[in-house]
């Protein structure tokens, strides 16, 4: 009986041994009441990106929900997105080192802080930071183009639409305050594209493409001059600007020379596309790995690939369409610029 | 060619309160249901190795004149045989079990019920549910055989199986198969060494829309020791392991494995009439095993008598006579998924002792025919705990205690004729902590305090040779809250549903039973229930019930 009540003892303690981990999403988050613990601070209020500083923001909730952490430049209107869902939200997850999620870019000029949630109506209101240097440039790896040459470009269209390289600046009716109009200007340099309809009937509206050997990519001969064939390593990015309509559709495709006879067969060959949803105002920089573009599936248009595979270094065209959400009327569109390869990391302007 | 089959003639007559459902317009007040169905099995052995049974059943709902409303169909079909004299074989219907971690139908949240009242309605929901013996219909191939090995009794039993668990809609759900086995090494005078598999998986190509498939393996090595060197007791233990795999899922969910291991000892003199048995239990939040976890109950399904309640139309929640005498609301199949239980009926082991998120000790004792007038009496306690916290750090702690008992006062009355009481309690208790916080936003969240107990009170009196009169109380009572976890496809938690609990069920019921021999009941009922559910529509409502049932087995 002693060597039993032993091990009886024994298996107590290992009960009492259990796992600190916890299974499923936790209680707090789900059943508790949104408060702010800490409210929103940095760690400085004067910045010089320029010799490498950075400001790092805190705050606490007392339940995880998901947060949007903006900065506003008070003169140029730049503006940046921090996004997250932790309750402790500290140095390591919201670092500002003055790039833009819309452009224009940051100047030497005073930025306000807030703190927005999706699911609930509070404001946090932060320091205002003063910005004494900009952020170096960050180069990009291959430039596809710019717009500054008006060159390189074809267009075709299902519907009515303007679909032209434009400079300076236009109007547009702006879908979000019915009745205004938006006047949009290049975010860099003087020239962008423009794809923008009204009361279209279609899904599919007009397209804009390039060739490699077209486009600004001086290294290109007859493909694009990626200098890896890893899809994750490779970012495409843009500049895409958004009229806050909620329909408009960004298709872009890169069309592969799957045999490499320097000719794009759109019924043999693969095109890998993605589709965003453009559904901000302003100018805002897109990035997206090439690893999530997926083999076309319309047919005769790209959804055959003679190799079986994404073969990024086959790359010998690209295009961009416009699309309209199904059903939709009204205004539609988007402006674009900047079009980049970046390798490793997305284009942080 | 042999025949044999069962025959049951049963005849329901309901009457709800109306006074209690007053806001319920609807529904009707009094309903009348009934069935007859006869089984008659068939038994060819067209040579000496060969067995083919069949069952076929005819069923008549009461109001089936004239041939309408009247079923043919086949109820179990198989073939088996033997090869050489040395490998069995069954096709067809199978009957599968192997150990409580590995593929088991363990009993229903209120345990089995073999009072004088009620043993003939768990006859019936056993026998249509092919529950015999806690083992799982399925329908496939099943072969077993035994190699003699060196030494006087040694052996090698091995059993495979494969079946089919899932039919494939040719589009999007792909076949699903249950295969498995054991080998069973056993020393004679020590015990035995056994091995467990089960692989419950999906076959991609069968759905050519999706592609996708998962698999769960599930496998465990278990052993016994019994040797009078070694004392009187019987020493026992089981481990394993569980793996799941995702094919051409997007997003891919994580691969999870899972492990248990069970500790065990039960005294094994046979000429005692007190056995008593201790376990010790782990079993980790990811071990899946659907040949153990599946549930019996399925409180999501609609009751037969008064299915739905209320203006609206809602299905009728089940009671605790629902659960005892109704063979639809059961599951008769393995599944993947841990199913939806209601903590109010149990909470501690929901999914039997392969519950997931478990750990702590169960002990017990029986004691038979200890005096002239006490036959039986059972008792076992669970104090378990879970291993990881559901969705806080805090974790549950579990106490269940079981206690039955069969007395017979016929001895201190000095008379032949039996009076027997018949009890069994079950008590549950469910407990954790807050979240420590001293934010008034997020105090008191997590915390549980739950229990429950449920009662059967039965009297029966002999009143001549196999003719008993009885009376009983069944009583389910629960208060307090729990956070019941929500799960995806792939067991994941993904939410909770925070749960009030305020039940109480209670049932009293007469009636007499005749049996004309052990294989042939009538049994005449009369009851009365009253429900209490603060989760209900209307909050309280009663049935009463008048009951017909004969039963012969032949």
């Amino acid at each position: 009986m002693k060597k039993h009540l032993i091990i009886a003892l024994s298996l107590v303690l290992f009960a009492a041994c259990t796992k600190d981990e916890i299974e499923g999403p936790e209680l707090q988050d789900i059943f508790g009441e949104f408060a702010v613990i800490q409210g929103l601070s940095s760690d400085r209020t004067t910045v010089d990106f320029g010799a490498g500083e950075t400001v790092r923001f805190n705050a606490e909730l007392t339940i995880r929900t998901d947060w949007t952490l903006h900065i506003l430049g008070e003169s140029s209107g730049a503006k940046k997105e921090i996004k997250g869902r932790e309750r402790v939200i500290n140095q390591d997850i919201a670092k500002w080192n003055g790039t833009i999620s819309f452009a224009p870019l940051f100047g030497e000029e005073d930025c306000i802080t807030y703190m927005t949630f999706e699911n609930h109506p509070d404001t946090l209101i932060g320091p205002t930071i003063t910005v004494t240097g900009v952020k170096p440039e960050d180069n990009v790896d291959i430039l596809i183009s710019d717009f500054e040459t008006n060159t390189g470009w074809g267009t075709f269209a299902e519907a009515a639409a303007t679909n032209q390289n434009v400079s300076g600046s236009y109007f547009v009716q702006d879908p979000v305050n019915v009745g205004q109009f938006l006047s949009v200007n290049a975010p860099q340099g003087t020239r962008h594209w423009r794809m923008t309809a009204n009361n279209m009937n279609s899904v599919f509206i007009c397209g804009a493409n390039t060739t490699a050997a077209g486009s600004q990519d001086s290294e290109a001969d007859t493909y694009f001059s990626i200098g890896t064939n890893n899809p994750e390593n490779v970012y495409i990015n843009l500049l895409l600007y958004g009229l806050g309509d909620g329909n408009t559709r960004c298709s872009i495709g890169f069309q592969e020379d799957d045999n490499l006879d320097g000719i794009y067969d759109r019924f043999t060959e693969g095109t890998y596309n993605t589709t965003i949803a453009v559904d901000w105002q302003g100018w805002k920089v897109v990035s997206i790995p090439l690893s999530d573009f997926q083999l076309s599936t319309v047919g005769g248009f790209g959804n055959n690939d003679a190799t079986g595979q994404q073969d990024i270094g086959r790359i010998i065209s690209m295009e961009v369409l416009l699309l309209a959400v199904e059903g939709t009327s009204g205004q539609i569109g988007y402006g674009m610029d900047y079009l980049n390869f970046t390798y490793f990391a997305p284009w942080t302007p | 060619m042999h025949s044999g089959g069962v025959s049951g003639d049963v005849y329901d007559g309901l009457v709800i309160g109306a006074d209690t459902l007053s806001p319920d317009t609807v529904s009707a007040r009094s309903e009348m249901a009934g069935y007859a169905l006869f089984d008659l099995g068939f038994q060819f052995r067209p040579n000496a190795q060969t067995e083919i049974k069949a069952l076929t059943r005819v069923y008549s709902e009461l109001d089936g004149f004239w041939g309408q409303g009247i079923n043919f169909n086949f109820r179990e079909l198989y073939v088996r045989g033997i090869v050489k004299g040395k490998v069995k074989y069954r096709v067809g219907d199978l009957d599968l079990k192997m150990s409580k971690f590995t593929l088991y139908n363990s009993n229903g949240d209120l345990g089995a019920h073999d009072n004088n009242a009620t043993h003939l309605y768990e006859d019936i929901i056993q026998y249509e549910n092919f529950f015999r013996n806690n083992s799982w219909r399925q329908q496939g191939l099943q072969t077993s055989f035994k190699l003699k090995l060196p030494g006087n009794g040694n052996r090698l039993d091995v059993m495979a199986f494969l079946a089919k668990n899932r039919q494939a809609d040719y589009f999007f759900t792909p076949d699903r198969l249950l295969g498995g086995g054991m080998l069973s090494y056993e020393k004679l005078g020590w015990g035995k060494l056994d091995y467990y598999r089960t692989e419950l998986f999906e076959i991609a190509e069968t759905a050519p829309f999706s592609g996708q498939a998962q698999r769960i393996s599930t496998q465990s090595i278990a052993g016994t020791l019994k040797n009078p060197k070694l004392g009187r007791y019987v020493y026992h233990f089981e481990a394993g392991l569980s793996n799941m795999h995702y094919i051409e899922f997007e997003p891919e969910p994580s691969t999870e494995t899972g492990a248990f291991f069970q500790l065990g000892l039960r005294e094994m003199a046979k000429e005692k009439k007190l056995h008593y048995f201790a376990n010790f239990n782990y079993v980790e939040s990811q071990f899946r095993s659907p040949g153990a976890q599946s549930r019996r109950n399925n409180f999501s399904a609609a009751p037969t008598q008064f299915s739905f309640q209320g203006n609206q139309e809602n299905v009728r929640q089940q009671t605790v006579f629902d659960v005892l005498t109704d063979p639809t609301a059961y599951f008769r199949t393995i599944d993947p998924i841990l199913g939806a239980f209601n903590p109010a009926y149990s909470n501690v082991q929901p999914y039997g002792e392969a519950t997931p998120n478990r750990t702590g000790l169960q002990a017990g004792f029986r004691m038979n025919q200890d005096s002239s007038w006490v036959e039986k009496l059972d008792a076992h306690i669970w104090l378990m705990s879970e291993v990881n916290g559901e969705g806080t750090d805090k974790r549950r702690s579990f106490m269940r205690a079981d206690v039955s008992t069969t007395l017979n006062f016929a001895g201190l009355l000095q008379t032949d004729k039996a009076l027997l009481l018949e009890a069994y309690l079950k008590y549950e208790q469910t407990g954790r902590d807050p979240i420590d916080s001293e934010l008034s936003a997020i105090a008191g969240i997590g915390e549980i305090d739950l229990s429950s107990v449920f009662l059967e009170l039965t009297i029966a009196k002999e009143i001549s040779d196999d003719l008993f009169i009885h009376a009983g109380m069944y009583l389910l009572q629960a208060s307090g809250n729990e956070y019941m976890a929500v799960r995806n496809e792939f067991n994941q938690i993904t939410d909770y549903t925070e749960m009030d609990i305020e039940l109480t069920d209670r049932t009293l019921l007469a009636g007499i039973k005749y049996s004309l021999n052990q294989n042939n009941h009538l049994l005449i009922q009369v009851r009365n229930s009253n429900i209490t559910n603060e989760q209900i529509i209307g909050k309280s409502y009663s049935i009463n019930q008048a009951l017909i049932t004969y039963n012969l087995f032949f």
